[in-house]
């Protein structure tokens, strides 16, 4: 299985959302990229970032990444890390020598701070280290601009460019439609041979993009240009694989080798559950029915909005309705409604503030979950749904059948009536609830991050022995 | 020797299309020892490459009349039908210049033409580009127009049964077009095909090959055969892959739905010239790996096939586009790729791409066949049996 050949992790979207609360892809990237780079075992692996080229990690963006991806959240027995081969000796400066030390001291610093300062002081130190670093990079630009203007520069590399010359791999998992230079790929299949394997999320934007703002042409042109450059595609989900094969059937484009990796069940971080002085969340004493996700035309909250504006008219007393996500696109409606409905003051509320640790106390007290989205590439809230024990009630998109595996109500998102018939029944027939929730006890048998890393790496170490 | 007045909607021009084709049938006729003035009536000036010696009129459209562009010169030709101060005016000037012989390019100024060949009793030759009714209908669909009237194309159509009927000798491009016009008219022609300018400069391979040229007027048909190979998109081409394209064409062809609705992947494959001298014209079509010529409906003058055939690079074409060089494609067809169907189309041009052709020119022995002396020859034979 280990193959000498290195394999590089492009660490792009991870080093840019390294401030941000990750969104569901990001969260993905990090626990495959831990698990390649520390248990894997396919090789030697080094992080690379795309900066109009690919570039090797400097050394303090490799300790921010190291942060990120803490080798003891890694989902098996971390193996040993060979030494970077790859980084010229010019860049192997003193930095390399100090600025482990540093961090380690840092790390303890910041581990004595109490909880609730702890993440604005690791913010602080890596803003400070990001100013450093970016800096330094200008700099160095600088200088190397002037030299490129003596003729005694001529022919020379000022840059730490990857030396892609020895082949290898080179896994891409975030969301590369914003910034990846397709050409550079196709250069990096045909004249280095680098096997290139590339993720799948979802071909929304291409097959509906009427639900979304704007990104048709990129993801189009990300997937179409796959088929010139990608060794294997992973995709999410089996829907996400048949949509893909359509596209390229569709594309009249050549398929290259699909894989299907379903999402495993994700443990949402529960920071600072030991501190008994804080409230367990804003709903706390409330009964309430939870949905989670961008709040955005395709996840059809509108429909939601009206359904608990009739039940007000009706007399059904139903629980309230926490819609928690970012506000996104084309949602106008569904706020006017939210606003001015007078049924549906303080029974609907949007909350956009959420973090993972409120979240999971969110999903443990809800009554259950609702998820009315038209399509989804996999649909994350129903596995974090029924992970918590909780019945979710989605819709009857082939890629929400199957994060809940069939086990929940599925129904037609635009069927209104029998929406309301079972988020009624829900709400009042606690048997129906518990019986729904005994299912998924019994039956609901997530797949765990060690198994969903196990397979992306199998398919990667499969390709690897197929083209070797 | 006569002197011959030509008519046309459009100046005579090096460039392309109808005016290059009047532009090198001059320079032809007067090699052969004939006068020629070109009469040009036009709706907006442009002179193009007129000389002093040539008249060029205007009758412009009245300020706020609708524009209907497919129509544009059978609306020209009805205003210039009922000038009766233009038609004096030319009987004068041509009278006082002893003209022998009109040639009339298209049928829209036949009226015109009827009355200035009568009065001065000299007799007319149509030059045929197509039959144009049937290509005017067809166009119809590119810019659809409730107000229209479903008579327009009957209208061009008596034009040019009247240009037939009232000229001594017709021409047409092409065989096809020969059989087509006797088909409709019950008229024998006598074949006048385009040649390329490109054939009689130097012939050579410039630089790196493996890229594509398209070069193309943002005539309808032109845009709408590179939309068709455009689709689903221009993916199936590699990304490092750049289709140059030259003319007017590029100016439009990212604004066709059906380019523009695969927009960012379609538009990372194309280079967009514009409008280009013929060095760099010559040295665009000679860099590339094959010249392409989509062209799936409409019968204009061709002379991107022309071009693309004299080029000395490969070319891919449709059996459309070959209309009018079947002859030199039998005689020479080295380099050439005709196809049937977009599809076809694409995987030719994917085909070139996985195995770039050698880098040295190919069609050398058609090139002699396409300059334009040799392609206008029988024109010189026409006028001679036609003049007074």
């Amino acid at each position: 299985m280990n193959d000498p050949t290195p394999i590089y992790i492009d660490a792009t979207m991870m080093y840019r959302w390294k401030h941000l609360a990750p969104v569901g892809i990001v969260r993905l990237e990090r626990l495959i990229a831990s698990h390649l780079r520390f248990v894997a075992g396919l090789g030697p692996v080094h992080f690379i970032l795309w900066d109009d080229g690919y570039r090797l990690v400097t050394d303090i963006e490799e300790g921010m990444l190291d942060q990120l991806l803490d080798p003891a959240q890694a989902t098996s027995d971390p193996v040993e890390q060979p030494t970077s081969e790859v980084v010229p000796a010019e860049i192997m400066s003193t930095s390399r020598r100090v600025l482990p030390a540093v961090r380690r001291g840092a790390m303890r610093t910041l581990g004595r701070l109490p909880d609730h300062l702890r993440p604005f002081a690791e913010q602080a130190a890596w803003a400070g280290a990001t100013f450093l670093v970016e800096s330094g990079r200008y700099v160095r630009r600088r200088r190397d601009d002037r030299r490129a203007t003596s003729p005694r520069s001529t022919g020379r590399s000022v840059t730490h460019r990857v030396d892609f010359s020895g082949g290898g791999d080179l896994v891409a998992l975030g969301l590369g439609w914003e910034y990846l230079d397709h050409e550079e790929m196709y250069r990096l299949s045909r004249e280095h041979g680098i096997r290139i394997h590339m993720p799948a999320f979802d071909l929304i934007p291409i097959d509906m993009p009427q639900m979304n703002a704007g990104q048709s042409h990129l993801v189009h042109r990300y997937y179409a240009e796959m088929a010139h450059y990608a060794d294997t595609i992973t995709s999410i989900s089996e829907a996400t694989t048949t949509a893909l094969r359509a596209f390229y059937e569709h594309e009249q484009l050549p398929t290259p080798v699909l894989a299907t990796n379903p999402l495993p069940g994700f443990e949402l971080d529960e920071l600072g559950a030991s501190d008994p002085a804080r409230r367990r969340h804003r709903l706390e004493g409330e009964r309430f029915v939870l949905t989670v996700s961008t709040i955005e035309i395709r996840k059809n909250h509108l429909l939601l909005a009206k359904i608990w504006t009739e039940c007000a008219k009706e007399g059904i007393d139903l629980p309230r309705l926490a819609i928690v996500g970012r506000v996104g696109w084309d949602v106008a409606e569904l706020v006017r409604w939210i606003e001015h409905a007078p049924e549906l003051l303080d029974h609907v509320e949007i909350f956009a503030d959420v973090e993972d640790e409120e979240l999971v106390r969110l999903y443990h007290d809800a009554l259950f979950t609702v998820f009315p989205s038209r399509i989804e590439g996999w649909g994350l809230p129903i596995t974090e749904s029924l992970t918590c024990g909780k019945v979710c009630i989605h819709s009857t998109d082939p890629a929400q059948l199957e994060a809940s595996q069939g086990l929940m109500p599925a129904l037609h998102p635009d069927d209104y009536v029998s929406w309301k018939r079972e988020i009624v029944r829900m709400s009042s027939d606690a048997e129906h609830r518990v019986s729904l929730e005994q299912v998924i006890r019994e039956r609901y048998r997530p797949r765990t991050p060690t198994e969903y890393c196990d397979a992306y790496a199998r398919i990667i170490a499969e390709r690897r022995g197929a083209t070797a | 020797m006569s002197t011959i007045a030509m008519f046309s909607t459009y100046a005579p021009s090096e460039g392309f299309g109808g005016p290059a084709r009047i532009f090198h049938a001059r320079n032809v006729l007067e090699s052969d020892g004939h006068t020629v003035i070109h009469v040009v009536i036009q709706a907006n000036h442009a002179p193009g490459d007129a000389r002093r010696s040539d008249i060029v009129r205007l009758v412009e459209r009245p300020h706020g009349a609708p524009v209907d562009h497919i129509y544009a010169d059978l609306a020209l030709a009805r205003r210039a039908a009922a000038d009766v101060r233009l038609h004096e005016s030319l009987i004068t000037k041509l009278g006082s210049q002893g003209v022998e012989l009109i040639v009339l390019e298209q049928p829209f100024l036949v009226d015109v033409v009827e009355r200035v060949s009568s009065r001065l009793g000299v007799p007319v030759v149509y030059s045929c580009h197509n039959i144009e009714y049937r290509l005017l209908r067809e166009l119809e669909r590119f810019q659809p127009d409730w107000k229209r009237s479903k008579l327009c194309s009957s209208h061009v159509r008596e034009l040019e049964a009247k240009a037939v009927e009232l000229s001594v000798s017709v021409t047409t491009l092409a065989e096809t077009d020969r059989q087509l016009l006797s088909d409709e008219f019950g008229r024998d022609s006598t074949v006048v095909p385009n040649g390329s300018a490109l054939a009689d400069g130097p012939v050579r391979r410039w630089g790196e090959q493996g890229d594509f040229a398209f070069v193309g007027s943002a005539y309808w048909p032109n845009i709408d055969g590179f939309a068709r190979i455009a689709t689903p998109s221009l993916a199936f081409l590699p990304p490092t892959t750049r289709i140059h394209v030259a003319g007017s064409a590029s100016h439009e062809i990212l604004r066709n739905k059906a380019i523009d609705r695969r927009h960012s992947v379609n538009a990372s494959r194309l280079t967009l010239h514009g409008f280009v001298d013929s060095d760099t014209l010559a040295r665009l079509l000679g860099s590339a790996n094959a010249v392409i010529v989509p062209v799936f409906i409409g019968e204009g003058s061709n002379l991107k096939s022309a071009d693309a055939l004299a080029s000395g690079a490969p070319v891919i074409m449709t059996e459309k586009a070959t209309r009018g060089y079947e002859d030199v494609i039998a005689a020479d067809p080295e380099g050439v790729a005709v196809v049937a169907t977009a599809g076809e189309f694409r995987a030719a041009m994917a085909t070139r791409v996985a195995n770039p052709e050698r880098a040295e020119p190919v069609g050398l022995q058609r090139r002699g066949q396409l300059r334009w002396v040799e392609r206008l020859a029988p024109l010189k034979d026409v006028v001679r049996r036609s003049s007074r």
